[in-house]
């Protein structure tokens, strides 16, 4: 760096960002607080301390129930939108701007537009076929939303991939199958493997479109919405937020890892 | 079965209030809540005909066009000084506990939630009377064991279950042998949630009914529940 | 290969994703269209299937829903150049100014929140905004006047803005870090000034992650219900609160798809100036 720094701006630069990473952070922190607060009725600032809450939350069979659900809907999500994620962005890879253009915008409606108005569709759609809502319905609107967020990172990866190595595999005469599966499939892995972590994420915390869909399920968030608006189990919900924070806090890091890594191998 | 009271924090409110007036008066801006349901038309309509009486009001639930037009108007100058229309009973336990509302519309069960949580609050049915609201059960007519549900409804019709119900949500019981039972569990319950009161007291109460085009009056000039529903939500925009 | 093969070996693939997306997204935002202009009959609650407009005249003539379209729209807008203007110093901190070590710190701490329910998350600010709050506390502290934002649209706004920051900061840390080092220090080397080289280099090539960001913070807001139900006040309601009570509370879901339809359009608008600003140019 040649051109003159200047310490002020800099300085400017980082209060503000440190400040705009508290606003982040700062209802998080409450959240985790307040898993520990002894008292059933959340008032500021906290009286007493107390893990009573933990053990009453892992008593809890709806908590249980909830998460296993959840688990279950963004583990079948994430994989059916992995694969047709990837298929989407394979097969788009080539084509003309324009048409890539289209067929990214579609991908991105289900995310884009409002969750309401997917789910109120999604609602109607499953409601004139006589579709009962199950775990099945709420699986199928999740996949359609977590579809174009593996589809933007598979691409964005085939992008920065040199055409010139699957060339070069081919013309040392490998099969396009084989050039794509020893050379192509093993560049995306890791850009999968990212994508993969965020659509769960994405899944495993939705509510607008599971209220739609979700008929008598009740999935984590849909049950801390109700526990929430009930006001009983305040409680348990924070100490719900910890425990997954906690089991959660290495995949996000290894994702961020993974994602660091796709994006410096230009 | 219980009333709809007025509640109202006796820490920032010392005088206690005997009327509905207060939460349509603008010396509490900002700190008034009131339920968010289309019925609540009907609390102000109640208001209106002791307010004014010509507008003609003589049951909440059955109001013509020229009626709803007066009742709208005083709910949309309401709407400037409700902080907020809680959906559920949670809203409002928190709107008090946090200090953002003084004064509302409520349960018993609101009322007592907050007691427990040691947030002072106090509830009467105001000097106009007060809405209310009796819950019942239903057997659906694609009920595959009939017998069951028809079991079940005795079971909660037992004077010790409708004891337990009636003190778990602060409300009064269907079964009046429950007074007893009520008292066993907690001392003076049985007085505290009207279990043992006079016919005069729940005629007091205009219980919920669904608004139909039918007036009781023979005429077909009344507004039906959706034009509620449609008044209600220009009430709030 | 022949263009022909290529080509066929390009809808192979292409067909089971668009095949998914054709019948269960598209095929479910046709009924939403077709179920607009039905009717709820009054006394039975069942849905009429006779093409009528009358719940669009009812959208267009009463002024209600446009206040509440307004304030949607409004609010939405005022969210998506908050979160711009609030990416900016931690999106350029971490493209540009930290190792890959402090680098990947950040980056969890601002993903970390995506991991945590979004729900428990807007029940905190209750706690932070409400009258006996932290935000009041801190303000005593201090020797300040209490602040009445709790259940006000203020409030919306706060907790909006803090909601969607994440999905702006993503694509803006992205976009930054495309930016060639070298182009900086030849506009530097040149004589620009750090402000020109913000306004004239990093600005415009920061531009596709501002706009796939805003597609984000823009859409995500108009069509929330949630938000406004915990934290907003009187005065409040977003569509969202119109279709999911009618949905719900009145069983009117014809009139719930007419309102949605509004809101569809007006994203879909919004999607496709997005698009002139390079926001779905994939990374």
């Amino acid at each position: 760096m040649k051109h003159a720094r200047n310490p002020a701006a800099d300085m400017a630069i980082w209060t503000a960002a440190i400040a705009v990473l508290g606003f982040l952070l700062l209802p998080l922190v409450i959240v985790l607080l307040y898993a520990f607060d002894a008292s059933s009725v959340q008032v500021w600032p906290i009286r007493a301390l107390s893990l009573r809450w933990f053990s009453a939350t892992w008593a809890d069979e709806e908590v249980r129930s909830a998460l296993l659900i959840s688990l279950e809907v963004a583990g079948l999500a994430t994989l059916l939108a992995t694969v047709l994620g990837t298929l989407a962005a394979l097969g788009m890879n080539g084509l003309s701007t324009r048409s890539m253009q289209a067929g990214s915008f579609l991908l991105t409606l289900p995310i884009a537009l409002p969750g309401v108005l997917t789910g109120i569709a999604m609602n109607s759609f499953f409601t004139l076929l006589d579709i009962p809502f199950t775990f099945i319905t709420l699986v199928i609107a999740h996949t359609t939303f977590c579809m174009v967020i593996i589809f933007n990172n598979v691409m964005a990866r085939l992008r920065r991939l040199p055409p010139s190595l699957r060339e070069a595999a081919q013309d040392m005469g490998a099969t396009p199958w084989r050039g794509f599966v020893t050379v192509t499939l093993p560049l995306l892995a890791g850009s999968v493997m990212s994508g993969m972590l965020l659509a769960f994420a994405l899944s495993f915390d939705e509510v607008i479109v599971s209220t739609f869909t979700a008929g008598s399920e009740t999935t984590l968030p849909l049950w801390i919405f109700g526990a929430i608006r009930l006001g009983q189990h305040m409680p348990e919900v924070n100490v719900v937020v910890f425990a997954v924070i906690a089991i959660t806090i290495l995949p996000i890091i290894a994702g961020q890892k993974l994602a660091a890594n796709a994006s410096r191998e230009h | 079965m219980g009333p709809n009271v007025l509640m109202w924090n006796t820490k920032d409110i010392t005088t206690a209030p005997t009327s509905w007036s207060i939460i349509y008066d603008k010396a509490y801006a900002g700190v008034i809540t009131v339920p968010d349901n289309p019925i609540q038309i009907a609390d102000a309509a109640l208001y209106l005909s002791h307010t004014k009486p010509e507008l003609g009001i003589t049951d909440p639930y059955e109001l013509t066009q020229p009626q709803m037009d007066a009742v709208v108007t005083l709910l949309k100058e309401q709407r400037a000084l409700v902080k907020k229309y809680w959906a559920l009973a949670s809203d409002e336990v928190d709107l008090f506990k946090s200090g953002d509302a003084h004064v509302g519309a409520a349960w018993p069960y609101q009322a007592n939630t907050l007691r427990a949580a040691g947030v002072p609050v106090q509830d009467i049915i105001p000097s106009e009377g007060a809405t209310g609201w009796a819950d019942s059960w239903m057997i659906s007519t694609h009920a595959q064991h009939p017998n069951c549900a028809y079991l079940w409804i005795n079971h909660v019709m037992t004077p010790k279950v409708q004891a337990q119900q009636a003190l778990s949500f602060g409300e009064t019981p269907a079964n009046t042998k429950a007074c007893a039972e009520m008292d066993a569990l907690q001392p003076g319950s049985c007085k505290q949630y009207h279990a043992d009161a006079s016919p005069a007291y729940f005629s007091s109460i205009k219980f919920w009914k669904t608004p139909v085009r039918q007036c009781g009056n023979g005429q077909n000039t009344c507004l039906d529940y959706s034009a509620w529903q449609r008044a209600w939500q220009q009430v709030k925009q | 290969m022949t263009p022909g093969r290529k080509l066929l070996g390009h809808i192979a693939l292409l067909v089971p994703p668009f095949g998914w997306l054709g019948i269960f997204y598209l095929g479910s935002l046709s009924v939403l269209l077709l179920s607009a202009f039905w009717q709820v009959d009054a006394m039975s609650g069942e849905i009429v299937r006779d093409w009528t407009w009358e719940n669009f005249r009812i959208l267009f003539s009463d002024t209600t829903y446009t206040v509440i379209a307004r304030r949607t729209t409004g609010i939405a807008l005022l969210v998506t150049v908050t979160d711009i203007i609030l990416a900016w110093p931690l999106a350029w901190v971490i493209a540009r100014k930290v190792g890959p070590r402090l680098k990947l710190t950040l980056l969890v701490l601002v993903a970390l929140p995506l991991w945590s329910s979004m729900l428990a998350r807007i029940y905190a600010w209750r706690l932070i905004l409400g009258h006996d709050g932290v935000l009041n506390w801190g303000l005593r502290l201090v020797g300040l006047p209490d602040q009445n934002v709790a259940f006000t649209n203020i409030a919306l706004w706060i907790v909006f803005s803090y909601l969607w920051l994440p999905f702006m900061l993503m694509p803006m840390v992205a976009a930054l870090e495309r930016i060639p080092a070298s182009l900086l220090d030849a506009a530097g080397d040149q004589g620009a000034t750090p402000w020109q080289v913000f306004r004239t280099v990093v600005f415009p090539l920061a531009i596709p992650g501002m706009a796939a960001g805003s597609v984000f913070t823009f859409a995500v807001t108009q069509g929330d219900y949630v938000a406004p139900m915990l934290v907003g006040g009187a005065g409040s309601e977003f569509i969202g609160n119109v279709v999911y009570s009618n949905v719900g509370v009145s069983g009117n879901v014809p009139f719930a798809a007419a309102f949605s339809l509004v809101l569809l359009a007006m994203v879909a608008a919004y999607m496709l100036l997005a698009r002139r600003f390079g926001a779905f140019d994939a990374q």
